[in-house]
C-alpha cells in the first residue's frame, strides 16, 4: 500500500460553500437502482411529465415492459383541487395493484410539483396501506430536486422504511445501504466467517425479509449519504457504527474492524478471515496504482461519494485531489474520513458550476469526475473525464470491488493514451 | 393524474431547450428546481455535442421556497447574461417553477438589459415537449425577426431543425442537396 500521505488530515480543511447552479440529478434517480435493489417493490413517482421524462432519460434502456416504477402524471385538473388528486391517486394505485400481485410494497415517491402543491402523500400512504393490507404496504418519501439530491433520494427511501421496520431486542448487526447482491454476500460471508451474526441488511431484497431494530441493534453504514436513515435508526435506539466507508483496502479493513470491535469478535480472528481477500485486493489494486500514481484529480458534486473516493485514491493509489466538491458533507459520518484525507486538496459544498468550471479549467486536472451533462463538453475541451454516476451504477466496495473501482479511474487515463489525444 | 411508464414527449420546457441548442447566440434562462438540469445530459450524451446546452438553471431547493426565489432568478439572470453574452435570451418556468408564479419575463425585463428578451409560457401540465418547442420558436420569429432586403440572388430559409429532433440533421443535409441541385 501507498505509504506516501500527508502527517495531517482534512479535518480543518476550512470548505468553500458555493450557491449558483447545481449540475446534480435529484433524488428520484435513486429509484433506478432501488426498484432493481429490492425485488417486490414498485415506486410510483406522483409528478409531473419533467419527473416521467427524467426517469425514462435516466433508466434508459432500463424501461422494459412493465418495469417497477413509474409516473402518476399531474394534470390541470389534479392542481385545481386536492381532494380530485387524492382520488385520482387511488385509482391509480387499484389499478396498478390489481393487475401486479408480485408487487408487496409500494412507495408513493414526493416530487417537485407534488411537494410544492403540497400533496400530502404521507397521509395518502397511510390511507392506502389500510386499504391494500395485509398483502401491500404503502410508504411515502420525497425524492424531489428540492428536498433531495442524488443519493440522498436513498437515504429518504430508506429513511422511511426505519419507523415500519418491527421492534427487536436481539442484538444484531445491520447492514445500511442498497449494494450490489453479489457485493451483499461477499460482506455477509466475511460476516459469517468470523463469527460475527446475526447480521441483517436494509432494505432487504425481499419485504418478507425486511430487519427488526431496537436497542441492541448494531448498525453499520456502507454508504456516505444515509444522514437521515442514521438518524431514524437513532430515534429506534439502535447504536452506530462508526467507521470509514469500505472503498478500498484501509476503507474495508477498518469498517470490518469497527463491526467486529462492537461484537466482540478479536482483532486476530478477523484479519485472519480477511487475509487472502485482503492480500489479493492488495496486489491487484497496486497494478492499477501504477496508472495512477502522480495523477491529480478533481471531483464534481454528485454522490456524497467524493470524500471516501479520494481518500482511497490519494492513500492507495497515489493520486493527488485538487478539488474534492460534495454536495453535502455531514461533518459525523464523514469525520472518520476527513481524518483520512491528506490535507491538500480545495474541499467544497453546494456548487455554483460555472464558477467550479473556472477552477477546474485553470487547474487542468489529469481526470476530471463529473456528471453526464458536464462529461463530453470537458472531453471537447482536451480533459479527460470520468462519468460519476458509474460509481454509484458499478460494485465498488469491499476488497473484491477495490481494484475495478481504482479501474473505473484509470481506464479514461489510458484510453486517452490509445487515442493519442 | 395518468399513470406512466414511458412517454415519447417530454415537457414542453425541453422542447424550448431544443430550439435554443439548435440555435447560436441565443441563452434560456430557466426557472427551475434543482434536478432538472438531468435534460443537459440529452444533448451532451445522446447527440454527443461537445458543449453545454445554452441554458442557465436557477435550481432552487426547498430551503429558497420560504424567501425570494424571485430575486434567485433575477441574479440568475443577470449573472447568466454577463457570463456568457448572448445576443437575445429566452426565458421561463419549468413545471415546478410555473407553480411558484414568479414571473420570469417581467423580472428578467425589469433587468433592463441590452438585449432582447423574449418571454415564454409554456403551460407544463397542458402541454408537451413538441408544442413546447413550436411555441419558442413562434415567439422568437415574433419577437426578433425585422424586415429586410431581398438578397439580390435566390435564397432558402429551412424553418423548424433542432437540436434532439429525429433525423432533423440528415434532413436539412438532403433538403440542401436538393436544394443546390436546382
Amino acid at each position: 500500500m501507498n505509504q506516501r500521505f500527508a502527517p495531517s488530515g482534512c479535518q480543518a480543511t476550512p470548505i468553500l460553500k458555493e450557491r449558483g447552479q447545481r449540475e446534480v440529478f435529484c433524488g428520484l434517480t435513486g429509484i433506478i437502482w432501488l426498484h432493481r435493489k429490492m425485488q417486490d417493490a414498485f415506486f410510483l413517482v406522483v409528478g409531473s411529465r419533467t419527473c416521467a421524462h427524467l426517469l425514462q432519460s435516466a433508466a434508459g434502456v432500463m424501461i422494459f415492459a412493465e418495469p417497477r416504477f413509474g409516473t402518476a402524471i399531474m394534470e390541470e385538473k389534479d392542481l385545481a383541487g386536492l381532494a380530485d388528486a387524492n382520488e385520482e391517486l387511488d385509482r391509480e394505485v387499484a389499478r396498478l395493484l390489481s393487475r401486479r400481485p408480485d408487487i408487496r410494497q409500494l412507495f408513493l415517491v414526493g416530487s417537485c410539483p407534488s411537494e410544492v402543491i403540497k400533496l400530502d402523500l404521507s397521509r395518502a400512504a397511510e390511507r392506502l396501506t389500510k386499504t391494500h393490507a395485509p398483502h401491500v404496504r404503502v410508504l411515502n418519501y420525497s425524492g424531489s430536486g428540492i428536498e433531495t439530491t442524488f443519493t440522498e433520494g436513498e437515504d429518504a427511501c430508506l429513511a422511511a422504511m426505519v419507523p415500519e421496520l418491527a421492534a427487536t431486542d436481539a442484538k444484531e448487526l445491520l447492514l445500511v445501504g442498497a449494494l450490489p447482491d453479489v457485493v451483499e454476500d461477499q460482506f455477509l460471508r466475511l460476516f459469517r466467517e468470523m463469527g460475527l451474526g446475526p447480521v441483517r441488511c436494509l432494505p432487504a431484497r425481499r419485504a418478507d425479509d425486511a430487519p427488526g431494530v431496537g436497542p441492541n441493534t448494531h448498525y453499520l453504514l456502507a454508504q456516505p449519504f444515509l444522514g437521515a436513515t442514521a438518524l431514524e435508526l437513532d430515534r429506534r435506539g439502535a447504536q452506530r457504527i462508526a467507521a470509514p466507508f469500505p472503498f478500498g483496502v484501509e476503507g474495508t479493513t477498518a469498517w470490518l474492524h469497527a463491526a467486529a470491535a462492537a461484537f466482540g469478535i478479536p482483532r486476530e480472528k478477523v484479519d485472519e478471515v480477511i487475509a487472502a481477500p485482503r492480500a489479493r485486493a492488495e496486489h491487484a489494486v497496486e497494478k492499477v496504482a501504477e496508472r495512477l500514481e502522480g495523477q491529480s484529480i478533481f471531483f464534481f458534486p454528485d454522490s456524497q461519494m467524493e470524500i471516501p473516493l479520494a481518500r482511497f485514491l490519494a492513500r492507495e493509489c497515489g493520486m493527488e485531489p485538487i478539488e474534492v466538491g460534495t454536495p453535502y458533507l455531514h461533518g459525523e459520518l464523514m469525520a472518520p474520513e476527513l481524518e483520512l484525507l491528506p490535507s491538500g486538496p480545495q474541499l467544497s459544498e453546494g456548487q455554483d458550476v460555472d464558477k467550479q468550471l473556472d477552477r477546474c479549467r485553470a487547474v487542468q486536472p489529469d481526470l476530471t469526475v463529473c456528471g453526464l451533462g458536464l462529461a463530453n463538453p470537458l472531453e471537447a475541451e482536451g480533459l479527460s473525464t470520468k462519468w460519476a454516476i458509474e460509481l454509484v451504477f458499478t460494485p465498488v466496495h469491499g476488497f473484491e470491488q477495490a481494484a475495478d473501482l481504482a479501474e473505473l479511474f484509470a481506464r479514461p487515463l489510458r484510453r486517452r493514451e490509445r487515442l493519442a489525444l | 393524474m395518468k399513470l406512466a411508464v414511458w412517454t415519447y414527449e417530454g415537457p414542453p420546457h425541453v422542447g424550448a431547450m431544443r430550439v435554443a441548442t439548435g440555435m447560436e447566440g441565443l441563452h434560456y434562462v430557466l426557472h427551475a428546481p434543482q434536478g432538472d438540469t438531468y435534460a443537459d445530459l440529452l444533448f451532451t450524451m445522446i447527440e454527443r455535442r461537445n458543449h453545454r446546452p445554452p441554458v442557465t438553471y436557477t435550481t432552487f431547493q426547498a430551503r429558497d421556497l420560504g424567501e425570494d426565489t424571485a430575486t434567485i432568478f433575477k441574479d440568475t439572470c443577470a449573472e447568466a447574461v454577463e457570463r456568457f453574452k448572448p445576443e437575445a435570451i429566452i426565458v421561463g418556468a419549468s413545471c415546478t417553477a410555473e407553480l411558484i408564479q414568479d414571473d420570469p419575463g417581467g423580472l428578467a425585463e425589469a433587468l433592463n438589459l441590452d438585449i432582447p428578451v423574449v418571454p415564454l409560457e409554456l403551460p407544463s401540465y397542458q402541454r408537451k415537449e413538441s408544442w413546447g418547442a413550436g411555441e419558442t420558436f413562434y415567439q422568437i420569429v415574433r419577437g426578433l425577426t425585422r424586415p429586410c432586403a431581398r438578397t439580390d440572388e435566390v435564397s432558402c430559409n429551412i424553418l423548424g431543425p433542432t437540436a434532439l429532433g429525429f433525423r432533423h440533421r440528415d434532413d436539412v443535409t438532403e433538403i440542401m442537396r436538393l436544394l443546390e441541385g436546382l
